[in-house]
C-alpha cells in the first residue's frame, strides 16, 4: 500500500481510493456527527465529483500494474466515468426525489461502496480482483435492494436477489477455479497467450460457468429470472442503479473476459454460441414478455432484459474473429466496442429519466400501472414529456439518442455478417414499439381522473430538463457521444499481436508492463 | 482556394435565430418578428453577395457523425452552382419578405407567417449548401415542413388545411424514394457525400465498400449485356451494374418528383395556392419547387451512370411540361393558371437535365425564379387590390387602374412566354436546343408547350387587364403601396435583362463543364462540346413562330369577351386527376381499403397482434411457469440454463 502511494501509479488507482476513503469518512461522520441525510448525500456527491475530475485528467494509454492485477486503458476510463455518473444520479435521486424521511444517511453512502466495486471491475485484469470487486458490488446491492425492509415487496426482492446472486456467484467462482486449475493462472493478459491450439475442455467449461455469473448480472435470458421481481420491489433509484450500473458492470466484465482473456480464436469459439443464444433469447423474451405488462417498473424490467440482447449483439460484433465468418477489419471491431459504449450512454440517459419520473410519481399517483398515467400530460407536462421522450429514445426512434445506439448495433451486425441476429434485432425493435407507445398513449390521449397539477421541485425540473436536452443533443449530433468515448477501447493482446488482417487506422498500442 | 472562415455559417444561423425567436417569444410582438425576419433575410442576401464575389469562403466542415463505414461531415459547398442558387434564393427571398410586409399588414397572425418564412429560408439555404445527401435530406424535410405550415397558414379554412395535408403526403411519399436513392448511393460507394471531390472519388476509384462488402456479392453476376460501357464518353469511370444505377437514379429522381411536383406527384402544387400569395411566389414558384431540379444538377454525374434513367427523367419532364400547359389553358383562377405554368416550366427544367443539359436547366431555373416570383407577386398585388378576388373573369380593365402592377405583370408575362429579348426567351432557347440534341420528340413537344404557354398567358392578360370591368371590385381597385411595388419593379428589371445581361448562362456552362471533367465524364482536354448549330437555329426560330402564333390566337379568341368561348371539359377538370385520385379514395381505394381491412383484421390484428398477444400471453404464461415468484423455481431455471449451455456448447457436437 505504501509502495503504491509512493509510486507514479497512484493516479490510476486514486479515484477508487478516494471514493473508498470518502465513503468510510462519511459512515463515521454519519455515526458521530449526526449529519442529516441531505448533508451526507451532498458530501457524497462532492466526493464523486472530485473522483470524476481526477479520472478525466488521466490519459488512456494502456498500462498494467499491481503485479498484473489491474489494468488501465480507454475502456477502464470510460466505465469509471460512467459509474461515477450513475452513482451521482442514484444518490441525487435518493436524496431529492424520494421522500427523505424514509431514508437514512447510509442510503447515500452504500452506493459509494457499490461504485468502488464497479470501478474495480472496470480495471480488473485478474479473476481474483474481479471476484472481490464483484462481491463488493453484490453485497452492497443486497442491502440497497431490501432497503425498505418494512414493506413485503422489498423484503421479497431482497431475499430473491440475495439467494440468486449467491448462486450466480457460486457458478462464477467455480468457473474461475476450473480455469485456474487447467491453465495455472488467473491473469487475463497471461491467459490470452496461454491457449495454443484451442481452449482445453475443462477451461471452456469454466468459461461457461463464468458466463452464467455474468449473464446473471446483465439479466441475460435464461439468467434473468430475478430481474422483474427485484426491479418491482427495490426503491426506484436502486432499480435504476441495477438496471444501468449493474448491467454496465456485467458488460465490462464480459468485455474483459470474452474479448480479452478469451479473445483468441479458440476462446471465441466457446463463448460465441453461448452469447448468441443469450442474445437471441433476451431479444425475444425481453421484448415480447414486456408487451402484456401493466406495471411500469416490471415493464421497464423486461425491456431492460431486451436491451441486454441488443448490447450483446454489439459485444459479439466486437470479437476479433468469429467462427465461420470472414475476418473483420480493425475498424469493424472498433465499431462493435463503440456501439457498446454508445448504447450504454443512451441507455443511461433514458433509463434514469424514466425512473426519476416514476420516483416523482410514486407518492402522487395511486399506483404505477399504465392506466394510472392517464392524462398526465395535463397534470405535469414536464414529467409527461420527459417520460415520453425517454420511452421514445428507448424504442430507438429518431431523432433521439436511442436511435443512434440501435442504428450502430444494426450497422455492426451488418458489417460482421451476423444476419440472423440482425433480423432479430429489427424484429425486437419493432415489437418494442408496441409496449413503449402504450404509456405515451395513456399520458397524452387519455383523460385524467384527477386534474390537480403535480408540482415538480426545481432541482428535479433542472435535472430532467438536462437529461432531455442530452437525449436530444446526442440524437441530433451523435458525434458528441463519440467525442466522449473516444479511445474507449480495450487494450487487447490480439489486436496488438497483429492477428487481424487489416492495419488498424489508429494503431492500438501494446500493453505496457509497469513493474512496481 | 479562399481561406476558410466561419462567416458563411451565419447564412444558416441568422434565419434559424429569427425563426426560433419568433416562434418562442415574438409571436405576440408582430413588428419585432417582422423586423427579425426581414433583417435576417437582408443579412443573408448580403452574405450571399459576399460569397458570390469571393470574399467569404467555405467554412471548415465539422464532423457530425463518424463511425467506421459511415462518415458524415456537415459542411458548406460553395461552388458556382450553389453560389448562383444562393443569390436566387436569398435575393428573391428578401424581395418576398419585403413584399409580405405590405401584403400581410392586416393579418393578425403575421408573426407566425414571418416565422414560417424564416424556417423556410433556413431550410432552403441548407439544401443549397449541403455537402452530403443526409444533410440535404434534413433540410429537404425542413422545407417540406415550412411549406406545410405556410400552405395551411389560414388553417381555419378547410381547403387550406386539406391542401397542406395533400402537399405533405405527396412529398412524404416521394421522399421515401429519395431516401431509398440515398441508401443505394451509400451501399454502392460507401459515402453519401456530393462534393465534387467525393463524386470524383466515387466514380473514378473503386470503393472499399463495394469491393469488400457482402453487398458486392449480392448483385447478380455481371452479364455480357451489363458489361458494356454505361457511359459513352467516360473512359475509366467505375462501372456499376446497370440496374443498380437505374435504381439509384430513380430513387434520387423520386425526391425531385415530389419536391418539383412532376407528374404524377403534380397534384399538390395547384392546391398549394391556398397559402398566402407571397408564399406561392417564394416557395411554390421560385425556389422550393426548383430544389428538385437543383438537386438533380448537384448529383448530375451520378445520373449519367444510367442512360435509361436519364431517358426516364427527360420523358417525365417533357410530359409534365405539356400536360400542365394544357390544363392551364382552361383555368380561371389567376393563381392556378400561374401554378400550372410553374409545373410546365419545371417540366422544361427537368427535361433539360434528362437531355444532358444541367447548365440549361439552371439557367432557366434562375430566370424563371425572377419572372415567376414577379408574376405571383404582381398577381398578389392584383388580388390585394381587388379584395381577394382571384377569378380572372371577374377582373377586366385593370391595365389603366393599377398601371404599375400591370406593367410589371406584363414584363413577367413577356419573360415567361419567351418574347424575344426577355429573360425566358434565352433560357427556353437553350433548353430546346439541348432537347433537340437528345431527341427531336422532346424538341417538338417543348416547342408546342411554348405555343400553349403563349396562348394561356395571353388569355390571362387579355381577360384580366383589358376589356371592361366585370365586377364591383374590379371597378374600384387601389394600387398597392411602395413596400409592395418596389420589389415588383426590381424583379421586373431582372426579368427583362436576366437573359443576356447577367451572364448567367456562361456562368453555369462553365460550372457544368468543370463538373463533368473532374468526374471523368468528359475528357479533361480538348474543345468543350458545343450545341449543334441546327439545334440552336431551330430552338430560336420554331419557338418564335409558336409564341407569336399563341399570342395571336389568344388575342383573336379572347379580345372583348366576357366569358370563355372555349369549353374543353377534360382540360378544365385537369384531366380528372383529382377525381381519379378521389375515385381511388372512394372506389379503387375502397377496394384497397377493404383489402387492407382484411389484412388488418386477419393478418395484423389476427395473426400478428393477436398472435403477438397470444404469443406474449403464451410467453407470459411460460414466464408465469418460470416467474412463479417461487425462489426454488428461479434457482432451478438458472441452474438448468447453465447446464444446458454447457451441454450444448461442449458435448453436443
Amino acid at each position: 500500500m505504501l509502495h503504491l502511494l509512493n509510486s507514479n501509479l497512484l493516479p490510476y488507482f486514486a479515484p477508487e481510493l478516494l471514493v473508498t476513503v470518502w465513503a468510510m469518512v462519511l459512515l463515521l461522520g454519519d455515526a458521530f456527527f449526526e449529519f442529516t441525510p441531505r448533508q451526507t448525500a451532498n458530501l457524497a456527491l462532492a466526493g464523486l465529483a472530485v473522483a470524476a475530475v481526477e479520472t478525466l485528467l488521466l490519459d488512456s494509454a494502456p498500462i498494467v500494474f499491481w503485479n498484473g492485477m489491474c489494468i488501465w486503458d480507454g475502456s477502464a476510463k470510460f466505465f469509471d466515468i460512467f459509474f461515477l455518473a450513475v452513482a451521482a444520479l442514484v444518490i441525487w435521486m435518493g436524496d431529492e426525489v424520494q421522500a427523505p424521511v424514509e431514508y437514512g444517511g447510509e442510503f447515500a453512502i452504500l452506493p459509494l461502496f457499490t461504485t468502488v466495486g464497479l470501478m474495480l471491475l472496470a480495471s480488473a485484469n485478474d479473476f481474483m480482483l474481479l471476484f472481490v470487486a464483484l462481491e463488493l458490488v453484490t453485497i452492497s446491492f443486497y442491502i440497497l435492494v431490501a432497503y425498505r425492509r418494512r414493506t413485503l415487496a422489498a423484503l421479497e426482492a431482497g431475499v430473491k436477489y440475495l439467494i440468486l446472486g449467491g448462486l450466480s456467484s457460486a457458478f462464477l467462482v467455480m468457473g474461475v477455479a476450473y480455469i485456474f486449475g487447467v491453465m495455472g493462472t488467473t491473469r487475463f493478459d497471461v491467459l490470452v497467450n496461454a491457449f495454443h491450439g484451442g481452449v482445453p475442455v475443462m477451461a471452456a467449461f469454466g468459461l461457461i460457468l463464468v458466463l452464467v455469473g455474468i449473464g446473471f448480472k446483465i439479466a441475460m435470458v435464461p439468467f434473468h429470472v430475478w430481474a422483474p421481481d427485484v426491479y418491482e420491489g427495490a426503491p426506484n433509484s436502486i432499480t435504476a442503479f441495477l438496471s444501468v450500473g449493474s448491467k454496465a458492470g456485467g458488460l465490462i466484465m464480459l468485455l474483459r473476459i470474452a474479448l480479452g482473456a478469451f479473445g483468441g480464436d479458440g476462446g471465441t469459439a466457446v463463448w460465441y454460441p453461448v452469447l448468441t443464444v443469450g442474445a437471441i433469447l433476451s431479444l425475444l423474451l425481453g421484448n415480447l414478455a414486456a408487451i402484456p405488462q401493466r406495471n411500469l417498473k416490471r415493464l421497464l424490467g423486461y425491456s431492460s432484459i431486451g436491451h441486454s440482447g441488443f448490447i450483446l449483439v454489439a459485444v459479439i460484433g466486437a470479437a476479433a474473429a468469429l467462427p465461420h465468418l470472414p475476418r473483420p477489419q480493425m475498424a469493424d471491431i472498433n465499431t462493435g466496442q463503440v456501439a457498446v459504449s454508445v448504447y450504454l450512454v443512451t441507455y443511461l440517459l433514458a433509463t434514469f429519466t424514466c425512473f426519476i419520473v416514476l420516483a416523482l410519481l410514486r407518492t402522487r399517483l395511486p399506483g404505477l400501472e399504465i392506466h394510472h398515467l392517464a392524462g398526465l400530460s395535463q397534470r405535469a407536462p414536464l414529467l409527461a414529456a420527459a417520460f415520453a421522450l425517454a420511452l421514445i429514445s428507448l424504442a430507438g426512434i429518431p431523432p433521439l439518442s436511442g436511435f443512434v445506439a440501435k442504428a450502430l448495433v444494426v450497422l455492426v451486425a451488418w458489417n460482421r455478417g451476423l444476419y440472423v441476429l440482425l433480423a432479430l434485432v429489427l424484429f425486437a425493435a419493432v415489437a418494442a414499439l408496441y409496449y413503449y407507445l402504450g404509456p405515451i398513449k395513456a399520458m397524452y390521449w387519455s383523460e385524467p381522473l384527477d386534474r390537480t397539477p403535480i408540482i415538480v421541485s426545481r432541482p428535479a425540473t433542472v435535472v430532467l430538463s438536462l437529461l432531455i436536452a442530452l437525449m436530444i443533443l446526442t440524437g441530433f449530433w451523435p458525434q458528441s457521444i463519440a467525442c466522449l468515448i473516444s479511445g474507449a477501447t480495450l487494450a487487447r493482446e490480439g489486436a496488438a499481436q497483429g492477428t487481424l488482417t487489416a492495419a488498424p487506422p489508429t494503431p492500438s498500442p501494446s500493453v505496457a508492463q509497469a513493474t512496481p | 482556394m479562399l481561406p476558410s472562415s466561419g462567416l458563411a455559417w451565419w447564412l444558416l444561423i441568422l434565419p434559424l435565430l429569427s425563426a426560433a425567436s419568433t416562434l418562442v417569444y415574438l409571436h405576440r410582438k408582430p413588428n419585432m418578428a417582422i423586423f427579425a425576419s426581414v433583417a435576417s433575410a437582408s443579412l443573408c442576401f448580403l452574405l450571399a453577395l459576399g460569397i458570390a464575389a469571393g470574399s467569404v469562403g467555405e467554412p471548415t466542415p465539422f464532423e457530425w457523425m463518424s463511425f467506421p463505414g459511415l462518415q458524415i461531415d456537415v459542411g458548406m459547398i460553395l461552388d458556382p452552382l450553389s453560389k448562383g442558387m444562393l443569390l436566387v434564393v436569398t435575393g428573391v427571398g428578401l424581395l418576398v419578405h419585403i413584399f409580405s410586409i405590405g401584403y400581410m399588414a392586416h393579418d393578425p397572425a403575421k408573426a407566425r407567417f414571418f416565422g414560417g418564412l424564416s424556417i423556410f429560408m433556413f431550410s432552403m439555404t441548407g439544401i443549397v449548401i449541403a455537402t452530403n445527401l443526409i444533410e440535404m435530406f434534413f433540410f429537404w424535410e425542413g422545407v417540406g415542413l415550412s411549406s406545410y405550415l405556410l400552405i395551411g397558414f389560414w388553417y381555419d379554412r378547410e381547403s387550406a388545411a386539406q391542401a397542406a395535408n395533400k402537399a405533405f403526403v405527396c412529398n412524404r411519399l416521394a421522399d421515401f424514394g429519395f431516401m431509398a436513392g440515398i441508401l443505394t448511393l451509400w451501399m454502392m460507394t460507401g459515402s453519401v457525400s456530393i462534393t465534387q471531390d467525393a463524386l470524383q472519388g466515387a466514380l473514378l476509384h473503386p470503393s472499399p465498400v463495394a469491393e469488400n462488402h457482402a453487398l458486392a456479392t449480392a448483385t447478380p453476376p455481371v452479364t455480357p449485356a451489363s458489361r458494356q460501357p454505361l457511359l459513352t464518353n467516360g473512359g475509366g469511370v467505375q462501372q456499376f451494374s446497370g440496374w443498380l444505377a437505374f435504381v439509384l437514379v430513380l430513387g434520387l429522381f423520386a425526391g425531385c418528383m415530389g419536391k418539383s411536383a412532376m407528374f404524377p406527384f403534380h397534384v399538390w402544387l395547384p392546391d398549394a395556392m391556398e397559402g398566402p400569395t407571397p408564399v406561392s411566389a417564394l416557395i411554390h414558384a421560385a425556389t422550393m419547387v426548383a430544389a428538385g431540379v437543383y438537386m438533380l444538377c448537384r448529383v448530375y454525374p451520378l445520373l449519367l451512370l444510367s442512360p435509361p434513367g436519364m431517358l426516364f427523367i427527360a420523358g417525365i419532364g417533357c410530359f409534365t411540361a405539356i400536360f400542365a400547359a394544357l390544363i392551364a389553358v382552361q383555368q380561371n383562377d389567376i393563381k392556378r393558371i400561374l401554378a400550372y405554368s410553374t409545373l410546365s416550366q419545371l417540366g422544361y427544367m427537368v427535361m433539360a437535365v434528362g437531355c444532358r443539359g444541367p447548365a440549361a436547366a439552371m439557367f432557366h431555373l434562375s430566370t424563371h425564379a425572377f419572372f415567376k416570383a414577379l408574376l405571383f407577386l404582381a398577381a398578389g398585388s392584383v388580388i390585394h387590390a381587388l379584395h381577394d378576388e382571384q377569378d380572372i373573369w371577374k377582373m377586366g380593365g385593370l391595365a389603366r387602374k393599377i398601371p404599375l402592377t400591370f406593367w410589371t405583370f406584363l414584363i413577367g408575362y413577356l419573360a415567361l412566354i419567351g418574347f424575344p429579348g426577355f429573360a425566358g426567351f434565352f433560357s427556353k432557347d437553350v433548353i430546346l436546343a439541348v432537347a433537340f440534341q437528345a431527341h427531336p420528340i422532346f424538341f417538338w413537344v417543348g416547342a408546342f408547350t411554348a405555343f400553349l404557354t403563349a396562348f394561356y398567358m395571353t388569355r390571362l392578360v387579355v381577360v384580366a387587364f383589358f376589356g371592361r370591368a366585370r365586377s364591383n371590385a374590379a371597378e374600384h381597385p387601389h394600387e398597392s403601396g411602395a413596400v409592395m411595388t418596389v420589389p415588383l419593379i426590381i424583379l421586373a428589371v431582372f426579368s427583362a435583362v436576366g437573359g443576356f445581361a447577367l451572364g448567367i448562362e456562361g456562368f453555369y456552362h462553365g460550372w457544368s463543364i468543370s463538373q463533368l471533367r473532374s468526374t471523368g465524364q468528359l475528357p479533361s482536354t480538348g474543345a468543350t462540346p458545343q450545341l449543334p448549330a441546327l439545334g440552336l437555329l431551330l430552338g430560336t426560330v420554331v419557338p418564335l413562330i409558336m409564341v407569336f402564333g399563341g399570342i395571336f390566337l389568344a388575342f383573336a379568341l379572347y379580345r372583348g369577351r366576357d366569358s370563355d368561348p372555349l369549353h374543353i371539359k377534360v382540360l378544365a377538370n385537369k384531366f380528372y386527376f383529382d377525381e381519379l385520385y378521389d375515385r381511388q379514395l372512394v372506389g379503387g381505394q375502397q377496394l384497397f381499403a377493404r383489402f387492407l381491412g382484411w389484412i388488418d383484421d386477419w393478418v395484423l390484428e389476427g395473426a400478428i397482434l393477436r398472435g403477438a398477444a397470444y404469443l406474449s400471453v403464451g410467453v407470459g404464461e411460460l414466464c408465469k411457469l418460470i416467474q412463479t415468484g417461487s425462489l426454488q423455481t428461479y434457482a432451478f431455471v438458472l441452474s438448468i440454463g447453465g447446464a444446458l449451455l454447457v451441454y450444448f456448447t461442449l458435448f453436443a457436437h
